[in-house]
């Protein structure tokens, strides 16, 4: 079965490419590709893709709101953030919003096609920071104000972030937790998928008592 | 002249008390002058006296007896009586035995209104006519004797006492107004002014004491206070008042009753000021006592019953056991205790007991001594009260010296938060001066960055595909490389090591995979370093990044092992992180200390505090750790 690859990206070079690694690795092929928030939202809606790459930064606004539109067509889609620098904090956002992982826009060009490989088979890429960023705000640091999470993580899915968060890689947190690779890679999947349906929770609460505020 | 007179009386005296002992019924003619003692001053004292007991308000025309002038002579004590009995009383003198100039008569212990008359008209009376609730018995009266009135030789002081209670006279004296003015005013102070004075200020101290205590129902001894305010006002009001409030009987009942209540109160409050153990059960029997005591003179009084012992012995002993009972409980409490209050009201105490020994021995129907001349009982009641308002002066003492020191510790502790708040807001200030520059720091950075980024990016890509020489695409590599490790630096990972290390791993893993070098990793969980902010971070970073650039270019090792672990050292805690490979290592005597970035690597850890060390053996690999404190020592910083 054929990964189908849609990509929106600004940058003409970057955005060849990604298409070009795509294109050339086996099982993958680009079905369509978009360049600004306008053309990307017609992207999304039109659909017929499994993995869409998203870049943040484009001409006419943020790509967290594509990101944020597919999340909520309830796809089987996959979503892969392009970002310059790994700014930890827009990648956080955009996972918020439903991406479940990132591209650097300097990777190695074969990461990019072993990320897709990856992401299709269940699992989701991680950074150290990002497990820390995701543990503060599920499990340590987390505001009285909000409400508790609806998703709480499960006492695997801590040891696991904890773990990703000392830099360990996911062999290594497999061979520690003497689980499989895959396993590591479904947690944390659903680590993403729990931190998104918390952040809508939060989001919702917020708007509630803001509009309780402004009622009063 | 004078002589020859006086003589001639001394003839005619003589005569006269050959005619009295020649037959009695010439005694009535021409009775005999009186006998005197002589007292301080010049003062004479009436020891006999001539008296009649005769209810008729008219001057007696016989039948005198001849006593001792005395008190206790010549009394009925009667109790109440609805009709006023009356007791005449002559006494004769010379006026030559007199000094010249004014003379005067005074007299005190009359029991209850007297009149005097000399020869034949009335000089003086203590009361109004008719008023048969007038009292006079504590008073002391004086009575000047009108020249007019005086004859040169014998005359006659006829003295008429009244009375509705006990039936008693007093003691006279004559001599000069001067000297009995003198001894009228001092006891009139310590008869009448002082006990006015003692009990006027013991009733408004009482009425305090109840006030008080309805405010402080825990502090029984002030109710006691009040009720022995009360009762010893009642007793004493009788000394020095000139009408019975109320029917002079029953104010006399009254009078005699309150000292029990009035007693037993006192004692009681003794107790529960030096706050005995089981004060409670003590002064129930006192107060027991008390009620006792007054159905004992009611039995004596008025029923007629002597007891055992005779009249009152029942009520005296009983009265004198509540005392010794009350006293051998203080003195005993007090040797426990050593305490203050309980030597103060024991001695207290022991000064009534001296006091009420006096008053007994000069009570006019035992009359053992005459002692200091006034009764010292009206004193008691008020003495308490001086006691009392001795402790309050102390516990008020206290108070405030706490109420003092509170203040002083309240305005101590503003002051310290005062100044805690100020170092606090302080710190707050240079924390947010901080955080500012290091936001607008990272901004720059990455403006700088998203610039000149994604021309390099974009650099890199068109050299890939164009085949430009090695070295042009390393250094764009390099230039990206470092670009990323100073963004890196801007992380805020609030000192996490651990996830900075994590968080460099990540970038480093796929040039080590494209060296072909596999990275064992073995990071503890650490503390945080407070100290490892983005400039220190960014020292690190290049520290690690320069010790993996030396495995990949010069060692040929195909392992690495970074470790970080808690370590203390000098008993300063820290972590230490170390890199080790397996590569061709080398000999650290031969490469010099700045070769090979070494010396960069040492200068960077010892900016950040750190202590690197280095040891390498040829052919074994090389490794190098950085030690980092927990916290650093000030210079340091």
């Amino acid at each position: 079965m054929v990964i189908r690859v849609a990509i929106i990206e600004d940058d003409p070079i970057l955005a060849a490419r990604f298409a070009d690694a795509v294109n050339a690795a086996t099982g993958m092929m680009v079905v369509n590709k978009a360049n600004s928030v306008t053309s990307g939202s017609g992207l999304v809606d039109a659909g017929g893709y499994d993995v869409l790459l998203c870049d943040l930064g484009l001409p006419d606004g943020d790509g967290t709101t594509l990101i944020a539109k597919e999340a909520a067509k309830g796809r089987d889609t996959d979503i892969l953030v392009i970002t310059q620098f790994a700014d930890q904090q827009k990648v956080l956002d955009s996972i918020r919003a439903g991406a479940r992982g990132y591209l650097l826009k300097d990777q190695r060009i074969e990461s990019c096609v072993e990320a897709i490989e990856e992401i299709r088979r269940g699992g989701s890429p991680i950074s150290p920071v990002i497990a820390r960023r995701i543990m503060e705000q599920m499990v340590e640091d987390r505001s009285p104000a909000l409400p508790p999470p609806v998703s709480p993580l499960s006492e695997r899915e801590t040891e696991v972030l904890q773990l990703l968060a000392r830099g360990f890689s996911y062999a290594e947190c497999g061979d520690i937790l003497r689980v499989s690779l895959n396993t590591i890679g479904f947690h944390v999947k659903n680590i993403y998928r729990k931190l998104e349906v918390n952040s809508r929770a939060e989001a919702l609460f917020e708007a509630g008592s803001q509009g309780l505020i402004a009622r009063d | 002249m004078k002589l020859e007179a006086k003589a001639l009386l001394r003839a005619i005296r003589t005569l006269l008390l050959l005619l009295l002992i020649a037959g009695p019924a010439t005694a009535g003619a021409e009775a005999p002058l009186n006998n005197f003692a002589r007292e301080d001053g010049g003062v004479l004292r009436f020891t006999d006296t001539d008296y009649v007991r005769s209810d008729s308000m008219e001057m007696p025309a016989g039948g005198w007896e001849h006593g001792p002038a005395r008190r206790g002579f010549a009394f009925e004590k009667m109790g109440a009586t609805s009709t006023t009995k009356t007791l005449w009383l002559r006494l004769r003198f010379d006026r030559r035995i007199l000094p010249a100039g004014p003379v005067a008569l005074y007299t005190e212990n009359n029991y209850e209104r007297i009149a005097v008359l000399l020869n034949g008209q009335e000089i003086f009376r203590n009361f109004t006519e008719g008023d048969d609730r007038a009292l006079g018995w504590y008073r002391p009266e004086i009575v000047r004797l009108p020249p007019s009135l005086l004859g040169g030789g014998t005359n006659e002081l006829l003295v008429r006492i009244e009375s509705n209670y006990d039936l008693v006279s007093g003691d006279y004296y004559l001599g000069s107004a001067a000297a009995l003015d003198a001894r009228h005013e001092r006891m009139h102070f310590w008869r009448i002014t002082g006990v006015q004075a003692a009990n006027l200020a013991m009733i408004v101290l009482a009425a305090a004491a109840l006030w008080f205590w309805i405010l402080r129902r825990e502090e029984t001894e002030l109710l006691l206070l009040a009720i022995l305010g009360l009762m010893w006002f009642a007793r004493d009001y009788n000394f020095t008042a000139v009408r019975a409030p109320f029917d002079v009987v029953a104010f006399k009942t009254m009078t005699y009753y309150a000292v029990y209540p009035a007693m037993s109160a006192s004692l009681a409050f003794c107790l529960v000021y030096v706050r005995l153990p089981r004060w409670k059960l003590h002064g129930a029997i006192l107060l027991a006592a008390g009620v006792l005591l007054c159905f004992l003179r009611f039995v004596t009084v008025e029923w007629g019953w002597t007891g055992p012992f005779g009249a009152d012995s029942l009520g005296n002993l009983l009265a004198v056991a509540c005392v010794g009972y009350t006293a051998s409980l203080l003195i005993a409490h007090w040797w426990r205790t050593r305490d203050a209050g309980a030597a103060l009201i024991t001695l207290c105490l022991t000064a009534i007991i001296a006091g009420t020994v006096h008053d007994i021995g000069r009570q006019w129907d035992s009359r053992l001594w005459d002692g200091l001349g006034f009764f010292l009982q009206p004193y008691i009641g008020s003495l308490f009260c001086l006691v009392l308002l001795l402790s309050f002066g102390r516990r008020a003492n206290l108070a405030f010296g706490r109420l003092e020191g509170v203040n002083a510790e309240l305005e101590a502790r503003v002051e310290d938060a005062r100044v805690a708040l100020e170092e606090r807001d302080k710190e707050m200030r240079e924390l947010e001066v901080a955080r500012a520059l290091e936001t607008e720091r990272g901004r720059i950075m990455r403006e700088m960055h998203d610039g000149i980024g994604s021309n390099l990016v974009a650099a890199l890509t068109v050299a890939e595909r164009q085949n430009h020489p090695p070295a042009s695409i390393a250094t764009l590599k390099r230039a990206l490389s470092d670009l990323k490790l100073t963004v890196d630096s801007l992380e805020p990972l609030a000192g996490d090591v651990v996830a900075l290390l994590g968080n460099f791993r990540h970038r480093a893993e796929p040039d080590l995979i494209e060296a072909g070098i596999k990275l064992h990793w073995n990071v503890d969980r650490c503390e945080r370093l407070d100290w490892l902010d983005a400039t220190n971070s960014l020292h690190l970073l290049r520290l690690f990044q320069e010790a993996l650039a030396n495995v990949m270019m010069h060692s040929g090792a195909t392992r690495i092992h970074l470790a970080c672990v808690e370590d203390v050292r000098h008993d300063t805690p820290g972590v230490t992180v170390s890199i080790k490979d397996n590569g061709s290592g080398f000999d650290t005597l031969r490469v010099a200390s700045g070769g090979q970035g070494l010396g960069g690597m040492r200068s960077r850890a010892e900016a950040i505090g750190g202590t690197f060390l280095l040891s390498s053996v040829p052919g074994e690999g090389t490794a190098i750790s950085v030690w980092l404190p927990y916290v650093r020592k000030a210079k340091a910083q």
